[in-house]
């Protein structure tokens, strides 16, 4: 606006048609506006901002070895003014190409980085990498007006497997010791599973045991309530038994107390009843006896022999079976035959009163 | 050297890329405001070993410094 221009914070304003200051073959302003008047001068600008050029490049270390190497590197252009002036002169008008062309440019130096180093040295050495990008680089940019911020190596390709063979004995060792740790934690969770299972198998034991014993004192006592009903039914019975044994011996008691009630005491009555009746009748007999002693003892034999005519009778009939009698005067020659008899009979008397002294003491009753 | 920017000459810095006896490292500068990286050599055989610090002696190219020990 009117013929003042101000570059942006990242750009430099170029103005030509004048020399700039130290000789320098156009003016460089930058972070603040200029004047700049068509008729005399030219104004352009150039950005300062970063670029970055992608490098994937096969490469050979030191050791002959083959790499196809991917890096990146990220520049800018100087902050300085012979740097713009050196870059401005360079590719004004071709800043759209610069990133590839100093992609190519930078490939070169890779494979030179690459070229003095080792697989070993580019892993792991970063001051020697960073020293080598320096050395390769550093001049031939500076001549462009540009510098190198970052130069970062992204990724190796190791077709011959070197890296990993590298990598082998570290990961051999790291995989030995890792299944040496896992072997013995192995090892200790093993013992401590077998030591657990001890422990409950010995917790289940002396559980088993208790209950065993708490079934037994079960048990028994189940048991022995089981059995109380008969024990006490044996108790009971055998009491019963007992008192039946008592009864038993009480019914026999009573029953002995009857008989003897009803059988001693008669007989013993009936007993002394006959005897009373025996002694009082022998007593009797004694005082007839003794009343009888005064009579007449003819009377006496008289009375005996009217007593035992009958069997005398029949005595002397046996008798006169035997001699044959015959009687011949009919009715009366029977009554004297009696008549004989009867006189017999007074002879036999007199016989038997001489045979029977006793019966004429009279001491013994004929029954 | 036009004015709007700043010298480095005398100018301390920091190492940031060790500087072997025969070779170049990094340095950083703080100049116009910000930081910037120069291509750092030695003089007289002397090496710098990364963060040491430095000071710029002489200048011998717009992004290129020798620098000493200090």
């Amino acid at each position: 606006m009117f013929f003042y221009q101000i570059p942006a914070p990242n750009e430099a304003l170029l103005i030509s048609g004048s020399k700039g200051e130290g000789g320098a073959l156009f003016r460089v302003v930058t972070g603040k506006g200029t004047f700049v008047f068509p008729w005399k001068s030219k104004a352009r600008f150039l950005s300062l901002d970063l670029r970055q050029a992608q490098i994937n490049e096969p490469c050979v270390t030191s050791q002959g070895l083959t790499l196809t190497v991917q890096a990146i590197a990220v520049f800018k252009v100087g902050n300085d003014a012979q740097s713009i002036i050196n870059a401005a002169t360079r590719f004004l008008d071709q800043q759209e190409q610069v990133p590839q062309t100093i992609g190519r440019v930078l490939a070169g130096h890779l494979r030179s980085i690459v070229g003095n180093m080792t697989v070993e040295d580019i892993i792991t050495n970063r001051t020697k990498l960073a020293q080598q990008v320096i050395a390769a680089s550093s001049d031939e940019m500076e001549t462009m007006g540009l510098k190198l911020d970052a130069f970062q190596i992204q990724e190796i390709s190791d077709s011959a497997h070197y890296i990993e063979a590298i990598s082998s004995p570290h990961i051999s060792a790291v995989q030995r010791d890792a299944r040496i740790a896992a072997a013995a934690a192995d090892q200790a969770a093993a013992e401590k599973e077998n030591e657990a299972k001890a422990a409950v198998a010995g917790f289940t034991k002396d559980s088993e045991v208790a209950q065993a014993q708490a079934q037994a004192a079960v048990e028994a006592a189940r048991a022995e309530t089981s059995q109380a009903g008969p024990l006490a039914q044996a108790v009971a019975t055998q009491k019963v038994t007992e008192e039946q044994a008592v009864l038993a011996a009480k019914q026999a008691e009573l029953r002995e107390a009857q008989l003897q009630s009803e059988v001693q005491k008669p007989a013993d009555a009936k007993a002394y009843e006959i005897r009373t009746l025996a002694q009082a009748d022998k007593e009797a007999n004694m005082a007839r006896a003794e009343g009888l002693a005064g009579q007449n003892l003819e009377s006496i034999l008289a009375n005996r022999m009217v007593d035992l005519m009958p069997e005398i009778t029949k005595a002397l009939a046996s008798g006169l079976n035997g001699a044959n009698l015959t009687v011949l005067n009919g009715a009366e020659g029977i009554t004297d035959l009696f008549t004989q008899i009867l006189s017999q009979g007074q002879a036999v008397f007199e016989a038997v009163r001489a045979t029977t002294p006793k019966l004429v003491d009279g001491s013994k009753t004929p029954e | 050297m036009p004015d709007d920017f700043e010298s480095v000459l005398g100018k301390q810095g920091r190492v940031s890329v060790a500087i072997p006896a025969a070779g170049a490292g990094q340095i950083i500068l703080l100049l116009n405001g910000g930081s910037e990286a120069f291509t750092a050599y030695c003089l007289g055989g002397e090496e710098l070993a990364m963060n040491a610090p430095a000071v710029v002696v002489e200048q011998t190219g717009p992004r290129t410094v020798f620098v000493t020990g200090c």
